[in-house]
């Protein structure tokens, strides 16, 4: 049987236990790299870091997590601001073209490396806000609601980059529309 | 142009690079940089907890009504049979106590 996220929360709170913040790490690892391997355009070293960083994070700040929202929205949260943070210590501006070819050497057979390269391509057109909202809802899978607590933005806002962004990818890659379906 | 056929395209092509990714030691990094394990301090939840109960127990008897039944009784219970009123009194102390603890425990607090 699972054990339900809010009572290993519990049980770290109560008795710092060891055990039960593994099982969370080892629970949401996946979403929050991936999420983070996504901001940064693939740099998985990079990426690692944060989510370590995110989890170290996660374990100092779990006293003041009050449920308000899920769990996985919180720590998503908190692994964009660490992003962020990231970038402005870093005065980053613009994305890590170096990694965006290991990213769609990386991608998934399927298509290919060439629509996955297209892609990468096409998504780097996109303004940031844009991106970061695609990339939120539509490859991690967060609904708007949620990329709206992640990223710290009014929902209209979230919905509206994501529209634009979609839209811009759309056309940018409608010549593979064909082949696809 | 079909709008929906569009969406399920483009989803289909985004959601593609969704795959699960292995721990691969990740959880055991994190816990390895995690600060020394706090002191247990149970002892203290333990004599927080009783003091408090002693304390709101001993509130609630003095702030009955004198005529109520619980304080008469409990009353001539710890003059006449003093074991048997502190067993009482322990019993409501408990109740308290326990309550209080339910509260202070709760995973929502």
């Amino acid at each position: 049987m699972t054990i339900p996220d809010s009572e290993l929360i519990a049980r770290v709170r109560l008795d710092d236990d060891r055990h039960a913040f593994a099982t969370l790490v080892r629970r949401h690892q996946s979403n929050v790299r991936g999420l983070l391997r996504r901001l940064t355009d693939g740099n998985e070293a990079l990426a690692d870091d944060l989510a370590q960083e995110t989890f170290l994070k996660v374990y100092r700040s779990l006293t003041s997590f009050r449920g308000g929202s899920k769990f996985s929205t919180w720590i998503h949260r908190i692994a964009y601001n660490n992003f962020i943070s990231y970038k402005r210590k870093e005065h980053i501006t613009e994305v890590y073209e170096d990694h965006m070819a290991e990213d769609t050497a990386t991608g998934s057979d399927l298509h290919g490396p060439s629509l996955q390269h297209d892609l990468a391509y096409a998504m780097k057109e996109l303004s940031e806000a844009e991106r970061t909202a695609v990339r939120v809802c539509c490859q991690c899978g967060f609904s708007h609601s949620e990329a709206a607590q992640i990223l710290q933005l009014p929902l209209g806002t979230v919905k509206t980059n994501v529209n634009r962004g979609r839209e811009k990818l759309r056309r940018a890659l409608s010549a593979w529309q064909e082949g696809v379906i | 142009m079909n709008l929906s056929k569009d969406d399920d395209w483009l989803d289909m092509i985004l959601s593609n690079q969704a795959d699960h990714i292995d721990d691969d030691g990740f959880t055991d990094a994190v816990i390895n940089r995690l600060p020394p394990r706090r002191l247990r301090r149970r002892w203290l939840n333990g004599v927080i907890l009783t003091g408090a109960a002693l304390v709101s127990g001993t509130v609630l008897l003095i702030s009955l009504p004198n005529e109520t039944v619980l304080y008469t009784q409990i009353s001539a219970l710890l003059l006449s049979q003093p074991i048997i009123g502190v067993g009482v009194f322990s019993l409501i102390l408990s109740v308290v106590a326990g309550l209080m603890a339910g509260w202070m425990l709760s995973p929502k607090r």
